[in-house]
């Protein structure tokens, strides 16, 4: 009866030479009248120097809990144990004032909404010439908008002598994210963190804002983390993917690895629910029934036991992360290996509906 | 009355009359600066036209901005169109009065993207769904709790454990699913959904999705499924719109728009979505279309594509292309449309899809 609790074996055994992230057993509480929320529930990953990891999961599944904390962005009914080191500081546990000089620094967040996160009533220009200034003082403001006109070109806003004295109401969506992304690299992070950052953008936006968020990490060395929901995108771009689900990571491994062998049930529930254009019009979506599990009330087996096709009495038994293969990590009992990659996914239900 | 002119039904087969038939719908607003001085004139759905059979779904695509939710109001004539008409089941919905549309609408429901701005959050869903029936049937008390129970069923929620909840005590899903039960409670022959699903999560989404097509066969539903997501459009719709500032740029059969397209912006729409194939796990990056989307209150002249354009020359910017038939209902915009490819199969469409750059080195852990 071997849970991830009862092993406190660091899961990331091998410390990567390129490591600036390294993440362990990281586990987020939130405090509250009845029973405790557990948001994130014993999570590790390293994440190295000019790489771009994907984290993927649905509402609920602890993805955009677990950078929050390493960013001291949760409310203070957040209870945060394990570690979490960015080159070799450790920010777990860390005071406010302290988190204050690593934040923006050397770990930047780009989110969702880019028209909330900027101030209405100060010029693109201003906003960014702030963010140089507020981790290094000793910069001119002269010098610190000759920056900002820099780091507006480098995430290519167009016409960016004129944009630095706009205001963001005078900026389309896509443009603004552009400019959210120069401020969070006003002093040239480490880290990156795009939590949604394009999932309020159309489809041609959203392209341009990717390939502009890759550039920077081939370019500057910037390692990025991209937390979406979108497995199409994460294939598309990140060199490594994690799949969480009820606070917990299910699947991991290299991009290209994950999507070729999906192994765990949930991960492919996913990848079945996405509607693909080569798909005729009017077939179903194989679908599986069921909600996320209360984050209160866990399950004390695998957390997806009760939604999953596969599920039989040894899941009620959480199986652990493990590496089963070469670099792919999965927690499943009962995974999906090459011998039935060939049956469809259990639930699919394909009808060629006639059409009037 | 029946002068419904270029009558590009794209009901293939041409069945008898459209259930929906729009004609040049135009709408514009005057956009204020500061002081209410005019700052000019927002060209938001200009002379639209288009077609629904009964029982067919029309996908509407496009950017932000570029018309759908408008076109879907002036519609339904929230907001009545500046000029066009609107013809449904024989009638112009344009000329009714307010009186006549209050029970047209009784046809024709709409399920909006947010579940819960939509739903009263201080009434039961039994509420909620029965209001319709309140207005627009004169079925009694008990016989409407009938009918609540019956939707609720269809909707794929226990009428047992909803009945009596609040909006607020559902997830997301179930309270789209509450607005669809209450959108189809008086029998509607047409939903309109704009953005319905798009703040779903993937599972939930499809959950949706099957119970949109479980109701089209069922109920003989025809849809208008408003989405900015071109698969989940091409999923559920016979024909797709494919609007760029406030035009139609394409429209056609979802085989042939998403197949071999014609428009230069729906192929540029089309690149730009990251692509998996689920079977070979192979990801295709998109093609980025360049420059940002012109402002509806300048359009450019012309081709309103043609500032963003790969394909763009001299007459683009002289000429407004009109929309011509290139075939079997299938309408475009285009002075310069790109060539019929052969029809695509899934294995060419596999084929074609390059395998995405190699991961650089190094362990993962």
């Amino acid at each position: 009866m071997k849970t991830l609790e009862d092993t406190a074996v660091p899961v990331t055994a091998e410390i990567h030479p390129d490591a600036v992230l390294l993440v362990e057993d990281l586990r987020v509480t939130f405090a509250r009248s009845g029973p405790p929320v557990h948001a994130v529930n014993g999570i590790s990953y390293q994440l190295r120097a000019g790489q771009m990891l994907a984290i993927i999961g649905e509402s609920g599944s602890g993805k955009s809990v677990s950078v929050r904390a390493l960013m001291g962005l949760l409310p203070p009914s957040a209870r945060i144990t394990g570690s979490a080191r960015l080159v070799g500081t450790e920010l777990v546990g860390l005071d406010e004032r302290s988190m204050r000089q690593i934040r923006g620094r050397d770990i930047a967040m780009v989110f969702q909404d880019p028209a909330r996160s900027l101030n209405p009533t100060m010029s693109v220009g201003a906003q960014i010439v702030e963010a140089i200034r507020t981790h290094r003082r000793e910069v001119r403001k002269a010098a610190a908008a000759d920056r900002a006109v820099e780091l507006l070109k480098l995430v290519r806003l167009p016409a960016a002598e004129r944009r630095f004295h706009e205001y963001p109401h005078q900026l389309s969506g896509g443009m603004r994210q552009r400019v959210m992304i120069a401020i969070a690299l006003a002093s040239n992070p480490k880290v990156l963190i795009a939590d949604e950052a394009t999932t309020a953008l159309d489809v041609t936006t959203q392209a341009q804002i990717m390939e502009l968020l890759v550039d920077l990490q081939q370019r500057l060395g910037t390692a990025v983390v991209i937390i979406s929901h979108d497995l199409g995108l994460a294939a598309s771009y990140a060199d490594e993917v994690l799949v969480m689900y009820a606070g917990r990571i299910v699947e991991q491994a290299e991009t290209a690895a994950l999507f070729r062998n999906v192994r765990m049930p949930y991960t492919k529930a996913l990848l079945g629910a996405i509607p693909q254009l080569s798909t005729p019009s009017h077939s179903l979506l194989a679908v599986i029934g069921g909600q996320p599990p209360d984050l209160s009330a866990l399950p004390p087996g695998c957390a997806f036991e009760p939604r999953c096709p596969r599920a039989d009495e040894q899941c009620t038994v959480r199986p652990e992360l493990t590496e089963h293969e070469p670099r792919h990590r999965y927690a499943c009992w009962h995974p999906h290996l090459d011998a039935d990659r060939a049956t469809p996914p259990e639930g699919a239900v394909t009808e060629g509906e006639g059409q009037s | 009355m029946n002068e419904r002119d270029d009558a590009t039904s794209a009901t293939a087969g041409g069945a008898d009359l459209p259930l929906l038939s729009v004609r040049h719908i135009v709408q514009e607003y005057v956009s204020r600066g500061p002081g209410g001085v005019k700052a000019g004139i927002v060209h938001a759905v200009s002379d639209v036209s288009f077609d629904l059979g009964v029982g067919e779904t029309l996908g509407i695509v496009g950017e932000t901005g570029s018309g759908k939710s408008t076109l879907a109001r002036a519609t339904i004539q929230v907001e009545r169109p500046k000029s066009g008409e609107v013809w449904f089941k024989g009638r112009n919905l344009v000329e009714l009065s307010k009186r006549e549309l209050r029970h047209a609408r009784r046809d024709i429901q709409m399920v909006y993207q947010d579940p819960f701005g939509s739903l009263n959050p201080r009434w039961r869903v039994e509420d909620v769904v029965a209001e319709p029936l309140i207005g627009h049937t004169d079925l009694g008390k008990a016989q409407r709790r009938a009918r609540v129970t019956e939707l609720l069923d269809l909707v794929g929620l226990n009428p047992d454990v909803y009945l009596r909840r609040r909006p607020l005590e559902l997830s997301g899903g179930q309270a789209q699913r509450v607005a669809i039960a209450r959108a189809i409670a008086t029998n509607p022959a047409l939903i309109i959904c704009d953005e319905a699903i798009s703040s779903l999560d993937v599972l939930i989404q499809a959950q949706i999705m099957n119970l949109f097509e479980k109701l089209r066969a069922e109920l003989g539903l025809s849809y208008v499924f408003i989405a900015h997501d071109l698969a989940t459009v091409k999923q559920l719709s016979d024909v797709v719109a494919v609007m760029h500032l406030g035009q139609l740029a394409e429209v056609g059969t979802a085989e042939r728009v998403y197949g071999s397209p014609r428009h230069p912006y729906t192929r540029a729409l089309l690149d730009s979505i990251p692509g998996l194939d689920p079977e070979t796990g192979i990801a295709r990056r998109p093609v980025t279309l360049r420059g940002e989307p012109p402002s509806p209150l300048h359009p450019p002249s012309g081709c309103r594509f043609r500032t963003r354009c790969p394909r763009a020359q001299d007459t683009c910017a002289v000429e407004e292309p009109r929309p011509v038939d290139v075939g079997g209902g299938h309408r475009v915009a285009c002075h310069f449309p790109l060539e019929t490819e052969p029809t695509v199969s899934v294995e060419s469409l596999r084929a074609s899809m390059p395998v995405r750059s190699p991961v650089r080195a190094g362990p993962v852990a």
